[in-house]
């Protein structure tokens, strides 16, 4: 009796004492959001802080900085600020002749032969970058021996595929060609008006050949053996903790580069993420969702060039029919989805191509081909259509709509965030489509695994832009892609898209992608249902942090930090 | 005694071959592999990537390699991490998650089994109870969930200590309070119940009577007699925690091992799944022949010096 009195005691001191400290927690936070409303949107800027450092994350450890090996956006986050490639994106996302390595270029008249011209610059040790280095890069990066899994994106240029699959093997026979220290000249396959904009890619970095024959595998393995000829360089790189970038001044820009030091840490647990921008150890964090409800007076957000999407087996027994795609797609209200889920602060998508990718005239793709190119159950489809669209659809398959359940059944991923959705998603078509449908979770590769084999029916999937024109989600689904995973055939569709590929003109081109995606949505292989977004808090003294729709995400040059 | 060690030697190289065999071969039966990537890589592609990895050799002569290759100690390129072999990776890890897993076991051990001495000597009594307290939260509760309520409460609210990250011997208190706190828990149970065990046992009542004062009674017969039990414990405990653990580490911002745990395994780093494993494996054996050779030291009967 008495051993259980105290133990009963003790354990009610210890709950009053976890009580007491979460009550702390909510009374923390007016207090903090009164400080920061202490210059609510201060717009007379104050003094430049005399220490220009910048605290900020980074997702992981970077897997690779090497530029022709990397493939992944936390070593592009440091790659885009240590090196330059022939262009470098403005701060508006605009591609202009001087803005990078190139000081300017020619297209020769049939669109094929393109000669850069670079500007004097300097590598931070005070080696010249030359039109060599970047030759050497490419061709480095096709290169069978270097295995790189991006060469695809070189494959514009004559004989690149050629090399990088050994068809080809002198590599003096590629198209790329340094004909003198300053001008790089390239020679593509066939005309390509993306070709420029593909070229802000880290894969398309120069790299140091005294330096790779030196250093061989270990090369960007460390601080002191990656080179750098960026706005900034890389000083200390402490392994899964910690990734010190100071400015280089040898950079060819360098009056512009304000800041004088990025001390990035490695944090990936959201609570340490988030009590370290508490602490003021981080100047700017992107804000875990659990969170989103806490920080919900300070949220900012962005775009990211991304769309999320149901990838449907398009060659599947049912899912073939096109009125059971749409209707799935249809049953299903994103918005009230993203509104009980996600605090709102996600975009449902309602057409393929995400907002932020430029159109003409100064219009984006998206205001060009409009906002919304099909309706769900929250945005104004009814019950009763997507029901009859059901019907058709069994009918067409000489089915009934009841044969149709439990044949379909929803591929997500291994965590419980997916499977709360994949409940409600399960949920919503029931509700709306009357279709039993079941779910399945597994890890990122055996999806991918399972996808290759055709072993799914319908699936969670997304696509992050590689360069900055709605070809870069165009191309996927065209009928010979390796990326198509819907196993999608259109030869309508694809001909719009080989059109766009070789027309120069902006609007010719763009149009015909606005014709592409009207097929592409019409015909639903793959059912897009949110846009990528970005939701992140900031200290108000950080100032021109350049946070573009494409993977450059918040691109430091001209960043600068306020008195604080 | 020598002969004793160079046979556990052996074992021990037996030990880490099946566990090496088994790992490889469990490890390529998972669907999927290490190449699968979101970009859909040209099979020609591919074929680099699998040359370069020898991924395109039959399983047998993989395995056949890669047993050579550690032989002369290589364990292998990282395929996640491009540039960097696992060898340096486990070294550039080890010692953030020595100093933690060391420190954190030994303190939270010595705490732990001093605790357990105070309870089993004041039974039925306050300060056992408080221990029986400590106990039950330490066992009960997760340790992922006092690692974040130290982190919230001394680096967020009181603002002592850092919340995370690693520069030096400040960011080391909160993760290695973390672990002590578990072993704090474990050991205090162990002791306790193996104290009250002989306190009962009839040679102690003789020790007792033969008119020895309680002291020489408690650390001459009771103490040497309970500490087996624990040394079972020991050994393994203070070999796992030197790995490292992906908890605290991840909350805190360790650059360790533990983290290679998990993350080998999600992205199929079959290198590195195999590095951690062995390494483990040969710390765990280790540890175990610790444990061995100081069951000896407390009691003789175990001695092997012969």
């Amino acid at each position: 009796m008495k051993v259980s009195k105290w133990i009963i005691l003790l354990l009610v001191f210890a709950l009053l004492f976890t009580l007491s400290l979460s009550g702390c927690a909510q009374d923390e936070e007016p207090e903090d959001q009164d400080q920061d409303n202490d210059n609510p949107n201060d717009e007379d800027e104050g003094e430049m802080a005399e220490n220009q450092l910048l605290k900020v994350n980074l997702s992981a450890e970077p897997p690779c900085l090497d530029p022709q090996l990397s493939t992944d956006t936390t070593s592009s986050e440091i790659l885009q600020d240590t090196l330059e490639g022939i262009i470098r994106m403005d701060q508006s996302g605009q591609v202009v002749e001087g803005s990078g390595m190139a000081e300017s270029w020619d297209i020769s008249e049939d669109g094929t032969v393109y000669t850069f011209h670079l500007r004097d610059a300097k590598w931070d040790d005070g080696t010249p970058v030359t039109a060599g280095d970047f030759e050497y890069g490419w061709k480095r990066l096709l290169n069978p021996d270097t295995a790189s899994d991006y060469t695809f994106m070189a494959y514009d240029i004559v004989n690149a595929e050629e090399y990088s699959t050994g068809t080809v093997t002198n590599p003096d026979e590629v198209g790329v060609k340094a004909t003198d220290d300053k001008t790089l000249e390239v020679t593509l396959k066939a005309p390509n008006p993306v070709f420029i904009s593909k070229l802000q890619h880290s894969t398309f970095f120069p790299s140091r050949e005294d330096l790779v024959d030196e250093y061989g595998d270990r090369y960007a393995s460390e601080a002191n053996l990656t080179p750098s000829c960026g706005p900034f360089k890389v000083t200390e790189w402490a392994h899964e903790s910690k990734i010190v970038l100071e400015k280089n001044d040898e950079y060819w820009d360098a009056d512009a580069v304000k800041l004088d030091r990025v001390e990035f840490s490695m944090l990936t647990n959201s609570n340490s993420l988030m009590g370290q921008y508490k602490t003021e150890q981080l100047d700017y964090v992107t804000v875990p969702s659990q969170f989103l409800d806490q920080y919900k007076d300070e949220l900012q957000r962005y775009n990211t060039a991304a769309t999320y999407y149901y990838l449907f087996n398009n060659e599947n027994e049912y899912l073939k029919n096109t009125k059971l795609r749409k209707a799935i797609r249809m049953a299903i209200d994103q918005t009230k989805v993203y509104d009980t889920l996600a605090q709102g602060m996600t975009d449902s998508a309602y057409a393929w191509i995400p907002p932020g990718i430029p159109g003409y005239d100064g219009k984006t793709f998206r205001e060009i081909a409009g906002e919304t190119l099909f309706d769900d159950i929250g945005t104004g489809a009814t019950k009763d259509e997507v029901v009859q669209l059901v019907e058709e659809a069994a009918s067409e398959l000489g089915v009934t709509a009841d044969d149709l359940d439990g044949k379909i059944s929803y591929l997500t991923g291994d965590t419980d965030s997916s499977l709360k959705y994949g409940e409600v998603y399960q949920q919503m078509i029931s509700e709306n489509a009357g279709l039993d449908t079941g779910i399945e979770q597994a890890t990122w590769k055996v999806r991918l695994d399972r996808f290759s084999e055709g072993d799914f029916t319908m699936a969670a999937m997304g696509w992050i832009g590689d360069y900055n024109d709605a070809m870069t989600f165009m191309d996927l689904f065209l009928s010979d892609s390796p990326q198509n995973r819907a196993r999608y055939k259109n030869e309508e569709f694809d001909s719009y898209v080989h059109d766009a590929m070789e027309v120069f003109d902006q609007k010719e081109r763009v149009d015909a992608m606005v014709a592409a995606e009207k097929i592409f949505i019409e015909d639903m292989p793959i059912a897009p249902y949110s846009y990528g977004t970005e939701i992140y808090v900031q200290r108000p003294y950080v100032k021109d942090i350049v946070r573009l729709p494409l993977q450059v995400y918040d691109g430091k040059k001209w960043a600068y930090v306020l008195e604080h | 005694m020598g002969k004793y060690v160079l046979k556990r030697f052996g074992l021990m190289i037996v030990t880490l071959w099946v566990v090496a065999t088994i790992t490889f071969f469990l490890m390529h039966a998972l669907p999927g592999d290490p190449l699968t990537t979101d970009k859909g890589l040209t099979p020609e592609a591919r074929a680099n990537l699998e040359e370069k990895y020898g991924l395109n050799k039959p399983l047998i002569s993989q395995y056949g390699i890669y047993m050579n290759n550690l032989l002369h100690g290589d364990l292998g390129i990282s395929l996640r991490y491009k540039t960097r072999t696992v060898n340096s990776m486990l070294m550039n890890g080890l010692p953030a998650s020595a100093k933690v897993g060391f420190l954190g076991s030994i303190i939270g051990i010595s705490i732990g089994i001093v605790m357990g001495i105070i309870a089993a000597l004041n039974n039925k009594k306050f300060l056992d109870y408080f221990v029986i307290f400590i106990v039950v939260l330490g066992v009960s509760v997760p340790g992922f969930v006092f690692a974040s309520v130290y982190q919230y409460f001394f680096g967020v609210k009181l603002r002592v200590l850092p919340v995370a990250g690693w520069e030096g011997i400040k960011y080391m208190i909160l993760p290695i309070a973390s672990l002590a706190t578990f072993f704090i828990a474990t050991f205090a149970r162990f002791t306790k119940t193996s104290m009250l065990e002989i306190m009962g046992s009839d040679y102690i009542e003789t020790a007792k009577s033969k008119g020895l004062s309680n002291t020489t009674v408690i650390f001459k017969h009771v103490l040497r007699n309970a500490s087996i039990p624990i040394i079972t414990f020991l050994g393994p405990s203070l070999a796992t925690s030197v790995v490292g653990s992906f908890v605290i580490e991840s909350i805190f911002g360790v650059p360790g091992i533990g983290q290679f745990f998990v993350t080998s395994v999600q992205q199929y780093d079959y290198t590195m799944i195999l590095g951690t494993t062995l390494f483990t494996s040969a710390l765990v054996i280790v540890g175990y022949f610790i444990s061995d050779m100081l069951y000896g030291v407390a009691d003789p009967r175990i001695r092997i010096d012969k």
